[in-house]
């Protein structure tokens, strides 16, 4: 029974604290609906929990069935068990999408999968997904639309077999119909595996496909609401401002300081003509 | 007299210097060893030939190898270099495009580890020449590397195409690296180019790997891998190109990079 638990998080970027003080415990057989106005820490939640570089965790605790996520690098969680669907998957160039995602297999497995058994599975997302086919020989996402993206991630997922995913605005650049082949992916890995989900998405639409079992409303780094899946219809039609009123707090998106326009100085172009 | 290649010929070169015409299919290999030391090279592709020079050097000795290469009209050449060894090497490479039509694609891969010197020059004489060069290495720690690449087109040689790409990838602070791309252009009718990067692997690029349970070193080493297995695609014999990569494959394997 996979079991992920943060207890009393306090993430801080680049100096500045972002979550302050969230818990949640997410077990398998569970959906997790993670909602809030942009820019109050949703994502900061999901990259701290897999541990990118830049998010510093100040005070609190992530555990996987007892086990101490954030004394583990990123590629331990990863091999303990959690995933990561980005919102803005990498492109990388000059290492293709089979290659990559076979060193990934093979660092969970103490034996290699066989050529056979990782063509055929590979072969099976890809078309589930209903991706081209020379996807397994393309670079790691690179060229690739948003919506292929997304996708891949979900190709992954697929191969590596997670317990506890988290899925971060994966629906974003799909459209109706990619949207419904990505949830159905997504509930056929629930049925058949032990999977625990945690999903940020901003449609109602995608919800819907899911059908989440629980839902919480993150707000200033904060999880000010749990519900259950009405919780998710509810902010669809009425938006987040009577959560603020019924609460007593202001709820806002983060809004992004105007960058300062600076000069970069002459350069060639200038003298030009 | 220049010795005739219309096939696959592997050499190991003993002789310094050497004059060669491939016509045809031609794929001339030319594969260094401990004994190479300095070689010098006049390659000839005649026209309409499609050929193919490409050297792997295996000498653990300094060498220096200098190659002129004469392009026909109509005639197409790859030239590719794959040096993975540990010595000092100079390599000086000069691409003379001479007749109309004729076009060269010149690839390195290259680890660096001890001091390398390269100086490539791909010279446009002709109309309606192209010559492509793409630089892809890796450099470890304490190595030295200057790369000079040039594309000189001279004037009058119109519809003419000059595109290099030089990709560098460190993992230490201590090393030397110069990568000087030169595009001398005395036409205007042409299309030229020119793209450099060099610096360490992006910090996002092995985060979203180790996402995926690649442990820093395996994440490096495929960015790695992936540097320098384009030296393969410019090779139709799929047992040489299976090669080429499994040469790869296991020297990068074969070092540290973290």
């Amino acid at each position: 029974m996979s079991k992920l638990e943060i207890k009393d998080l306090h993430v801080a970027v680049d100096g500045k604290e972002i979550l302050k003080g969230l818990s949640l415990t997410v077990k398998e057989g569970e959906i997790h609906a993670l909602m809030g106005p942009n820019g109050n820490g949703k994502s900061t939640l999901l990259q701290a929990i897999m541990g990118h570089p830049r998010y510093e965790v100040l005070s609190g605790s992530v555990t996987l069935d007892g086990q101490d996520v954030l004394a583990m690098s990123v590629d331990q969680r990863s091999k303990a068990g959690l995933f990561l669907g980005m919102q803005y998957p990498q492109e990388i160039a000059g290492v293709t999408n089979s290659d990559f995602l076979k060193a990934a297999m093979n660092a969970r497995r103490e034996k290699p999968v066989s050529l056979f058994q990782f063509i055929k599975q590979m072969e099976g997302a890809i078309k589930e997904l209903e991706m081209k086919p020379d996807l397994a020989h393309r670079f790691l996402n690179e060229g690739f639309s948003g919506g292929e993206k997304k996708r891949n991630e979900i190709v992954q997922m697929m191969l590596l077999q997670p317990n506890i995913a988290m899925l971060d605005e994966i629906d974003s650049g799909l459209d109706v119909d990619a949207l419904k082949v990505v949830a159905n992916s997504i509930n056929k890995m629930m049925e058949n595996r032990n999977l625990g989900l945690i999903v940020v998405s901003h449609y109602e639409r995608f919800y819907q496909l899911l059908q989440p079992t629980h839902a919480h409303v993150l707000v200033d780094g904060r999880i000010v609401m749990d519900s259950d899946a009405s919780l998710v219809e509810k902010i669809d039609k009425e938006g987040y401002e009577w959560i603020g009123k019924e609460l007593g707090i202001s709820v806002e998106e983060e809004k992004e300081e105007p960058l300062k326009k600076i000069s970069l100085g002459s350069c060639a172009a200038a003298k030009r003509g | 007299m220049p010795s005739v290649v219309n096939e696959t010929v592997t050499i190991h070169p003993k002789e310094e210097n050497s004059s060669w015409l491939l016509e045809g299919n031609a794929n001339l290999i030319v594969e260094t060893d401990d004994n190479t030391g300095m070689q010098n090279m006049e390659i000839h592709v005649k026209d309409n030939s499609n050929a193919t020079v490409l050297w792997i050097d295996h000498s653990r000795n300094a060498c220096k190898l200098t190659q002129t290469i004469h392009v026909g009209k109509d005639a197409s050449v790859a030239v590719a270099y794959s040096e993975l060894m540990q010595n000092d090497v100079k390599l000086d490479v000069t691409v003379l495009l001479e007749g109309e039509g004729a076009n060269a694609n010149i690839r390195t891969a290259t680890v660096a580890r001890g001091k390398l010197n390269y100086e490539i020059r791909c010279v446009h004489q002709a109309m309606h020449t192209t010559g492509i060069m793409n630089n892809y290495g890796i450099v470890l720690k304490d190595a030295n590397w200057k790369l000079v690449a040039t594309g000189k087109i001279e004037k009058g040689h119109r519809q003419s195409e000059s595109h290099q790409t030089s990709r560098v990838l460190t993992f230490d602070k201590k090393q030397t690296v110069q990568v000087l791309p030169i595009l001398l252009i005395d036409e205007n009718d042409v299309k030229a180019s020119h793209a450099t990067s060099l610096g360490q692997p992006d910090e996002n690029q092995l985060y979203y790997m180790q996402s995926r349970g690649l442990t820093k070193n395996e994440a490096i080493q495929l960015l790695a891998i992936g540097y320098l297995l384009p030296i393969a695609d410019v090779v139709d014999d799929e047992t040489l190109r299976t090669r080429l990569r499994e040469e790869v494959e296991e020297k990068v394997q074969s070092v540290c990079l973290v």
